[in-house]
């Protein structure tokens, strides 16, 4: 199955909203005079276009376009203003072998009508290709890192920004314009250590790609959140956002330190780094705030071994992070969250939900489980590593 | 001769004062001049020598008391404060740049109201759950009420960043002495309220609050005894807001629980007071242990006992709370309001005649009622909108929706029922179910939907 993905302003409804051949429907991102405000899935075609487009897509919208377009009219003011000096900030992208979507991703941020720093982290690489495309692109700074990780990449971009907030994005992500500004206006409120945005799909061309957005993907709502300690339990601290779209204030590591770089990607934890440092800020009573407004778009992984893989990591990261915060931090509550952890998911082995009406060509289950059997072990040894190399722990 | 006086009452914090007022010294180029008065209350450190070693710019003066408390020493203050502004600080803020300045616009811009300048923590690492739900408490507070059209309640005034006209407090017979170390903002902010004076917020006139260095869990043990005394005392002198006071769920005679405590409160105090007192270390224990649930009601059990112990001074054996006869809400005007005339009308008719209560509808379809709030301001003109987004969505959107789509009023456009159900919740999960429904709605042709193979 394909999906488009539309982007649309539900004040300004484009004429040519209706299919092309091999879509069977769409997924619809609503603006609110220019501002992201919710969601819409449409399946084409199915009452031969009686229905104008208009309806459908409002009968399918999520509750908070509604919300959105009603403080839109009632002209109330907008809930987060920018304030009249945003800081300064630097834009990083970790990136490994993968110039086709970097190019894409550079592209994007040259296109934003801010003119920032841009650092590319080339980490580990196995060629000189990346080099040779961040030289096209005479405002971007090139840095080699020839340790694997993406953690470690970020420390190394985090050691290498001057700016006061460090901005991530992927390397398979592309910014919507106004996406850093956004970001960078909420950082007034000094408690506020990370900012989140909101990653929406930039292609939904497979089933596997599809399977992932109704996961979830990287969408966290579209309602502006804060986060501290007092709503959000650190250790759900994935619930405020994805290392795929954040901003750091450059001070975090003062308050909370460095990346665990026995985490993500490129280590045998696979995934979970930001996390991990969403799971630290809390902790330290700091706050995140989500603003679905800062928008990039992500091109999922298309084949369903790679999400396989992906579902496999996550699991995996989970169970580090709880290893890490029973062993090495002695917190005593990541114990019994770590037995209810595997008592949730043996269930769901042995007793599929009703309500998961999907068929994946693999049993998710068992590939979570798997993930999390193996997670303390991997993250014990990844940390090993660490250790003997001599690396910065978070 | 100075217009401005910025009163801090302090007690036993020379270091913080000292810090404060250097800050205070160096307001931005601009500020309009001003005099600093400290009132030193009960002070037994080396405060008065370090205030008189002090040389600032700013006009200091010093008022010495044998230990009052905060609200009669304000009082005093303000009895031998030059200026016609008056500025109330607390010992534990360190003002910003703008501090004074802030005040003193929001005074010119619209006379004759109360200013309250928000103090949220200042920001720094704080892991334990005290320090964390200490912060959040401020944090919230002040997000509150810097909220556009916030009703603001009695609740809301706090005296640690407030100021107001000399003549207005004097007016108002300055704060109630009898609740000398508690809840004397409050009491204030009510008598406020009733004389129908205009409450602001100012997020110019910041001030960072210093609570991790002032504020401890047996500091807040025995604010709550203090607090549950001035509530028994408040309920005596209020007999209208009773039922908003924490203190109302214990009074009255039913309930066997509510005897029990009650008893406990008065009389056992000699056996429990001591066991008591081991109650913040118990608590860190708990904290050291990850036992979250069981901390939470530990701790709300102290904090009960001490809140009861509290009244319990003031009231002894009798519970019984006087009940203000004329507290019936039968008699209060209710506004109708239309809103097929537009919203700007509704608006001009709510800042003219400023009801306590209101009920809008549109055309015959009813909006929702503004309800009367004891303790709160009367509704204005800036609160329509916010309220009609938020407390009367449900009733309001689709009204809104039928006008926008060129639909004859009241018809109802259709908005499924779970949209109805979600709007204005922001959790994560009720995010994750809307998601899913949306994709399940969508019934999307495809063997990744196909539900038939797989139960």
């Amino acid at each position: 199955m394909r999906l488009a993905v539309r982007d649309i302003d539900i004040l300004d409804l484009p004429p040519d909203f209706e299919p092309t051949a091999d879509y069977q429907g769409a997924l619809v991102l609503i603006r609110v005079a220019g501002r992201p405000c919710g969601q819409a899935v449409i399946a084409f075609d199915t009452d031969g276009g009686k229905t104008p487009i208009k309806d459908r897509i409002l009968s399918a919208a999520s509750s908070s376009v509604f919300e959105a377009w009603l403080r839109h009219r009632l002209a109330l003011p907008d809930p987060s203003p920018a304030p009249s000096q945003l800081p300064k900030a630097s834009v990083v992208i970790c990136t490994r072998d993968r110039t086709e979507d970097l190019e894409r991703c550079l592209t994007g941020l040259m296109a934003m009508p801010d003119k920032v720093d841009i650092l590319v982290v080339d980490n580990a690489p196995s060629n000189e290709a990346t080099r040779d495309l961040v030289g096209r692109f005479d405002t971007v700074r090139y840095l080699r890192e020839p340790r694997p990780g993406l953690d470690v990449a970020r420390n190394t971009a985090l050691r290498n920004a001057d700016a006061d907030v460090v901005a991530f994005i992927d390397d398979d992500a592309v910014p919507d314009p106004l996406w850093l500004r956004t970001l960078l206006r909420n950082f007034e409120d000094p408690l506020v250590l990370a900012v989140t945005g909101l990653t929406m799909a930039a292609e939904l061309e497979t089933d596997a790609q599809i399977a992932f957005q109704h996961f979830g993907g990287f969408c966290r709502g579209f309602r502006r959140q804060v986060y501290d300690a007092h709503n959000l339990d650190p250790f759900t601290g994935w619930h405020a956002g994805a290392g795929v779209n954040m901003a750091l204030r450059r001070t975090i590591v003062d308050a909370v330190g460095w990346f665990d770089e026995a985490l993500d990607a490129g280590t045998l934890s696979l995934a979970g780094g930001d996390t991990d440092m969403f799971r630290r800020v809390l902790e330290a009573g700091y706050r995140i705030v989500y603003d679905p407004e800062a928008l990039n778009w992500h091109r999922h992984r298309r084949s369903s071994k790679e999400l396989q893989q992906q579902m496999y990591g996550y699991e995996v990261a989970s169970l580090a992070i709880l290893t890490k915060a029973l062993l090495f931090e002695r917190n005593p509550r990541a114990l019994p969250r770590m037995v209810r952890s595997y008592i949730r998911l043996l269930r769901r082995l042995f007793q599929p939900r009703r309500t998961h009406q999907f068929s994946l060509p693999y049993n998710d289950a068992l590939t979570q489980v798997r993930g999390a059997a193996s997670g303390p072990v991997r993250y014990l040894r990844a940390r090993a590593r660490v250790v003997g190399a001599g690396h910065k722990r978070g | 001769m100075v217009d401005i006086s910025v009163i801090i009452p302090t007690h036993n914090r020379a270091a913080m004062l000292r810090s404060l007022l250097g800050k205070l010294d160096a307001q931005r180029d601009g500020t309009p001049a001003f005099e600093v008065l400290v009132v030193a209350d009960g002070c037994e450190d080396d405060t008065s020598t370090m205030l008189s070693s002090l040389r600032t710019r700013v006009p200091l003066r010093t008022l010495s008391l044998p230990g009052v408390g905060p609200a009669l020493a304000r009082n005093a203050g303000s009895q031998v404060a030059s200026g016609r502004l008056l500025i109330f600080l607390d010992d534990d803020i360190e003002p910003g740049e703008n501090f004074v300045r802030a005040h003193v616009v929001e005074h010119q811009r619209h006379p004759g109201g109360v200013v309250m300048g928000p103090y949220p923590p200042l920001p720094h690492i704080a892991k334990d759950r005290f320090r964390l739900s200490a912060r959040a408490w401020w944090t919230r507070h002040f997000e509150r009420v810097s909220r556009p059209g916030h009703q603001f309640a009695f609740t809301d005034v706090l005296t640690g960043n407030l100021s107001l006209e000399a003549e207005l407090f004097h007016a108002m017979g300055g704060l109630d002495p009898q609740f000398a170390r508690a809840r004397e903002d409050f009491e204030f902010g009510l008598r406020l309220i009733k004389k129908g004076v205009p409450i602001r917020f100012a997020p110019d006139a910041l001030g960072y609050h210093l609570e991790h260095q002032t504020a401890t869990l047996t500091g807040k043990m025995v604010r709550r005894h203090q607090e549950g005394r001035s509530d028994a005392l408040m309920a005596r002198k209020h007999p209208d807001i009773q039922r908003l006071l924490e203190i109302h769920r214990f009074a009255g005679k039913k309930g066997r629980k509510k005897r029990l405590q009650r008893a406990m409160a008065t009389r056992a105090g000699s056996v429990l007071d001591p066991l008591v007192k081991a109650g913040p270390r118990l608590l860190q224990m708990l904290e050291k242990a990850g036992l979250r649930r069981l901390y939470e009601k530990v701790e709300r059990q102290l904090n009960g006992y001490h809140y009861l112990r509290g009244a319990a001074e003031v009231l002894g054996e009798d519970w019984r709370l006087p009940t203000d006869p004329t507290a019936s809400t039968d008699e209060i005007d209710v506004l109708e309001i239309n809103l097929d005339q537009g919203l700007e009308a509704a608006e001009a008719m709510l800042a003219e005649r400023r009801p306590l209560a209101a009920r809008i509808a549109n055309g015959t379809v009813p909006v929702g009622d503004m309800c009367h709030q004891i303790g709160a301001e009367p509704w204005d003109a800036r609160h329509l909108r916010p309220w009609l987004n938020r407390q009367a969505i449900h009733g309001y959107l689709p009204v809104a929706l039928a006008e926008w789509q060129g639909q004859p009023i009241n018809v109802p456009p259709q908005l499924s029922d779970f949209t109805l159900n979600t709007l204005n919740n922001p959790s994560f999960h009720a995010h994750m179910i809307e998601q899913h429904v949306q994709w399940m709605q969508a019934k999307l042709r495809s063997a990744l939907y196909d539900n038939t193979s797989r139960s």
